[in-house]
């Protein structure tokens, strides 16, 4: 049997652990259970679980074609981030540049800046040009608040092992079309898929960006945002569960991939 | 007869250093080369330029009597082994040691045969559907070997190939190395920083050091005759005394060092100052009919080293460090006890100071 003082340790670890994973999730409980809220109003008390919120989001066209209008910007923005990322990243690893270590810090930059601020700086940069707010504008917001995302998970797997991987295939007689497509491309796929599928579902729920950017085609945050205006409304939270449950899923996705990465990397 | 590898001159500098410092180095064909030295002495840089992966800042490459020096890695007839071996990770292991005959537009019949043959050949045919990271390093070093002597290289490289390994599996892999070498014929570039390594497999030994060619022969005679202090300290222990040359006795030189007079092989004139390499096996605890009589010592420190004892004696007189001496395994003189030193006839070596 342990000592009573490690006793005592364990069991304020397990209070401690318990409070703060439940600060984490209470919001996303509450969200969730108030979904199934048998009743109009989407607070306590809890009066019964139905499925008609479900029901009724899944009927709504304009939930369901800002949701259309999310998948679209989410696919487009992180494979766009994806491609140029690996660019980027390849680029930096493989090549001496010019002031190749401030380009790698200037990609990263916009991750140190709020969503406010760079969404106010694109709509005012696309105001002067002439660029209407579309779909297309907010992809190209996203792209750069994902970039920097993208550029770095990709940048951090073409260290010295995957050089001389690249190295090995050179040697044998590789060319550069067959050292890309056969080598390069599939041994950074864990990379890659990790960091497609983080960029996916940090566009997927984006706000602000998105909000700004955008005119008479929306996204489902912004959707969700503009039926909120109108009251609380159980419907919502079964909105907001859906886009929780799909961002949930592709980020396990991504944590997946690291991890099966990094399980090869230390054997 | 042209040399199977040849280096005239060859120079590598990251801007203001010098990696390697113009090399000069003919290898005959068929041998075992080890490239010995301590991190930083350009060894590894070396065997990049051999393997085309890095371009010398001055000098050529000949293989076979072909100037390679501005070929890529693929047009060479050179295969590397990699330190981390470099497998694919993406691909099991037939696909990894069939890479190079897909890239020559080899397939098939003929390439599956070829792979087994090849997977044979390192002893792991009954892993070829194995993905990478199910094998285990000795495995993964293996498989590494095959993809790289399947497309027949005139010359393999190895870097450092057994550095991830146990000390066991080291030993293992360093005879099935040799005698891959012997069966195949090519030639091996090995390049390593443990010299008992280099000594099991090198036909032809190559001590580097700041970028430049320390020494280079057989590991024996590196071994007996140094070139170098260097070389002397660097493979196996060795006791370096200050002397002064005092006389000449046919191939030999008579040395005065602070242990007494000890016949050396070298050549140099009378009053030289010189340094005298002495090996702890060449000092004996006791005389026979070809030893010289030397200074007596006290027991400093025992240390069992299973087949024989390294004692660490204190000699009489200024002598600058306390030297090392082979002693026998049992019954070797216990710390604190007082030894007579003699020189065995004829081994100690010359060196310039």
């Amino acid at each position: 049997m342990a000592p009573s003082s490690d006793r005592g340790l364990l069991i304020s670890g397990a209070v401690y652990g318990s409070l703060a994973y439940l600060f984490l999730f209470s919001p996303v409980l509450v969200l969730l259970l108030f979904s199934f809220q048998d009743g109009q109003l989407p607070i306590p008390p809890l009066k019964g679980l139905t499925l008609k919120w479900y029901t009724q989001v899944l009927a709504d066209a304009d939930i369901m074609t800002a949701l259309v209008h999310s998948l679209l910007v989410a696919l487009a923005s992180a494979s766009l981030a994806c491609l140029m990322g690996f660019l980027a990243a390849y680029g930096l690893a493989r090549y001496r540049l010019p002031g190749g270590g401030s380009l790698g810090w200037l990609i990263l930059a916009p991750a140190t800046l709020s969503y406010l601020i760079i969404g106010m700086g694109l709509m005012v940069t696309f105001g002067t040009i002439g660029l209407p707010r579309s779909l297309i504008s907010v992809v190209i917001g996203h792209v750069v608040i994902n970039l920097p995302i993208a550029f770095t998970l990709i940048y951090s797997q073409l260290g010295a092992h995957q050089l001389n991987i690249e190295r090995a295939a050179r040697d044998l007689g590789a060319g550069e079309l067959s050292l890309l497509i056969l080598i390069v491309v599939p041994s950074l796929l864990p990379a890659l898929v990790a960091a497609f599928a983080l960029c996916f579902s940090l566009s997927w729920d984006e706000f602000i960006i998105a909000f700004l950017l955008s005119q008479f085609e929306v996204t489902l945050p912004v959707e969700i945002w503009s039926n909120l205006r109108s009251g609380l409304n159980p419907a919502i939270n079964a909105a907001g569960t859906l886009v929780f449950g799909l961002s949930l899923g592709l980020f396990l996705l991504a944590l997946t991939f690291v991890l099966a990465r990094r399980g090869v990397r230390n054997d | 007869m042209t040399d199977a590898v040849s280096l005239t001159g060859v120079a590598k500098s990251y801007g203001s250093t010098e990696a390697l410092k113009a090399l000069t180095l003919g290898i005959g064909a068929g041998q075992y080369v080890v490239l010995l030295g301590p991190s930083g002495s350009g060894k590894t840089t070396l065997l990049s330029i051999l393997g085309g992966f890095v371009e010398p800042s001055s000098g050529r490459v000949f293989v076979q009597g072909q100037d390679v020096t501005t070929l890529t890695p693929a047009k060479r007839p050179t295969a590397t082994v990699f330190q981390d071996y470099a497998l694919f990770p993406h691909m099991n292991v037939r696909d990894n040691v069939a890479f190079g005959l897909r890239m020559r537009g080899i397939s098939g019949h003929k390439s599956r045969a070829k792979v087994m043959e090849m997977l044979d050949l390192v002893g792991l045919a009954d892993l070829a559907e194995r993905r990478i990271d199910q094998l285990s390093g000795g495995q993964r070093q293996r498989i590494a070997l095959a993809r790289a002597l399947i497309i027949e290289p005139e010359v393999l490289l190895l870097d450092e190939p057994l550095g991830a390994l146990d000390l066991h599996l080291r030993r293992r892999m360093q005879e099935e190395l040799h005698q891959l070498q012997r069966r195949i014929g090519s030639v091996f570039i090995h390049v390593t920083h443990d010299q008992e390594e280099a000594m099991n497999l090198a036909d032809h030994l190559v001590v580097m050091r700041n970028g430049a060619i320390e020494d280079s022969g057989p590991p024996r005679r590196l071994y007996l005759q140094p070139a170098t202090a260097f070389t002397a300290t660097f493979m196996g222990e060795s006791n370096l005394l200050k002397g002064r040359i005092v006389g000449r006795d046919g191939d030999l030189v008579e040395v005065e060092t602070p242990l007494g007079q000890i016949p050396c092989r070298g050549k140099g004139d009378k009053g030289a100052q010189v340094r005298v390499s002495l090996r702890p096996e060449h000092i004996l605890l006791q005389a026979n009919g070809r030893t010289r009589a030397l200074a007596r010592a006290r027991v400093l420190d025992l240390a069992f080293q299973g087949t024989r004892s390294l004692l660490t004696v204190e000699p009489q007189g200024d002598c600058e460090a306390p030297l090392k001496v082979s002693g026998p395994a049992e019954d070797a003189p216990p710390p604190g006890s007082e030894v007579a030193l003699f020189a065995e006839g004829s081994r100690a070596v010359l060196l310039p100071m």
